[in-house]
């Protein structure tokens, strides 16, 4: 039975384009060793980043006694956090990449199941009485 | 400083990123934002949704009335009707044939008050909300949600115009999908159809099976069409003949209802461009 609301979706990039990675906390800490790339990273790169993605809330924090950590937060809701512990600033800069990329949806495997789509199947799906009855 | 970006640099040692932005349960306030006039947020959601408008216009419309009196009541106002007049006038092109009642489930699906906060959550909208949940006087969370996006609405057409505005409208609102193919409601599709095929000089319906397969089982399908002379109007299937008629003739009145014009000139149009070609709007419904 049909619903009593009639729901619409959202089809992204359709009309307009959101990118779903709305917020990016960088942590460092001035003390521990793991943080000396994250640390030239937010000295060098990251005005960079945050002026051609204003779309993207950058918060920049001290977290005394950690390793570096970036933590990216999504409009599904979720968060994805990559510690940078020990890695140069263009190692940081491919993982900043990763988390702008990313939709926040969990990490599903793609090698088990068939394709799932929302449109029709192209040729149809087979039907028995589309067929020519079997003959020997 | 903040010209361009959404930096904020912080000397917080303690690792609790919502501090900043809600006050403590010991005060009595839930869900207020003490967000102040150069929000990172704020300035971040407007670029997401591609907003070029000034940050304190901006803040006026994401604040509910229940915050306080610079609010966006007015700007609401002004755009649902701006949201309403280019949702009714490219759903009216779209689909000419449309009956009434089926036209205002799909408008309702596009721009009613649980369709623009399903939106908004989309966008990051709950984030740079103010609104005070203990004075809004028991208003949902949806309605406070779909003010803001129309005051968003009404905001762009104040500042940038009618062309922006129908810009918005159609990349944020008309840009989703809605499924139309069960919107019309009719209760005795044979009688309907048959008043129809009148209407339009065809022969009267005659429904003849198909197909069918397994008829003394307990799963039987029967495939039925209704043809009006030798033109096939609807098909449908059924484990009974009589339900497969039914959906046969619901096809038919279906595909009447929800033709679908691909190719299209709106009314606004005329804003931007000098020759404008109007649909033709579609016949009413058949009263049965």
């Amino acid at each position: 039975m049909s619903a009593q609301r009639l729901a619409s979706v959202t089809k992204n990039g359709v009309g307009a384009y959101v990118l779903q990675c709305r917020k990016m906390v960088f942590n460092y800490c001035e003390n521990w060793g793991s943080n000396k790339g994250m640390i030239n990273y937010l000295k060098k790169d990251i005005v960079e980043f945050a002026k051609a993605n204003p779309q993207i809330e950058v918060v920049v924090e001290q977290r005394p006694a950690h390793h570096p950590v970036i933590r990216g937060e999504y409009l599904n809701g979720r968060e994805k956090v990559i510690c940078v512990r020990n890695m140069a600033p263009f190692e940081i800069k491919q993982k900043v990449q990763l988390l702008k990329e990313s939709s926040g949806a969990k990490l599903k495997n793609l090698t088990k199941r068939p394709v799932l789509s929302t449109t029709e199947s192209v040729r149809g799906i087979w039907s028995p009485f589309h067929t020519n009855p079997h003959k020997i | 400083f903040c010209k361009y970006s959404s930096i904020r640099s912080s000397m917080i040692t303690s690792f609790n990123q919502s501090s900043q932005f809600l006050l403590p349960a010991a005060y009595g306030v839930r869900n207020i934002q003490t967000a102040s006039a150069a929000s990172p947020a704020l300035s971040a959601f407007g670029a997401r949704v591609g907003l070029e408008v000034s940050q304190p216009a901006l803040e006026r419309a994401v604040t509910h009335k229940s915050f306080g009196a610079v609010n966006n009541a007015q700007l609401e106002i002004l755009g649902k009707r701006v949201a309403g007049l280019f949702c009714t006038e490219y759903l009216r092109s779209r689909y000419p044939r449309l009956p009434p009642a089926a036209f205002d489930k799909v408008l309702t699906a596009y721009i009613g008050n649980n369709s623009l906060a399903k939106y908004g959550r989309e966008i990051g909208l709950q984030h740079v909300l103010r609104w005070d949940a203990a004075e809004s006087e028991g208003a949902f969370h949806s309605e406070t949600m779909s003010s803001a996006l129309n005051a968003i609405i009404g905001l762009v057409h104040q500042e940038k115009g009618a062309e922006a505005a129908k810009k918005f409208v159609h990349a944020h609102i008309l840009a989703r999908d809605v499924n139309v193919s069960d919107v019309v409601k009719i209760e005795n599709p044979k009688a309907h159809l048959s008043r129809l095929t009148t209407r339009y000089g065809k022969e009267k319906p005659l429904s003849r099976l198909l197909k069918e397969t397994g008829r003394a089982t307990n799963s039987a399908v029967f495939i039925v069409g209704v043809f009006s002379g030798e033109e096939k109007l609807g098909e449908g299937y059924g484990n009974s003949m009589k339900m497969a008629e039914y959906r046969a003739c619901m096809d038919a009145i279906n595909k009447h209802y929800l033709f679908e014009n691909k190719d299209f000139m709106l009314p606004s149009d005329t804003l931007s461009e000098a020759e404008y070609k109007p649909v033709a709007f579609g016949d009413t419904q058949v009263i049965v």
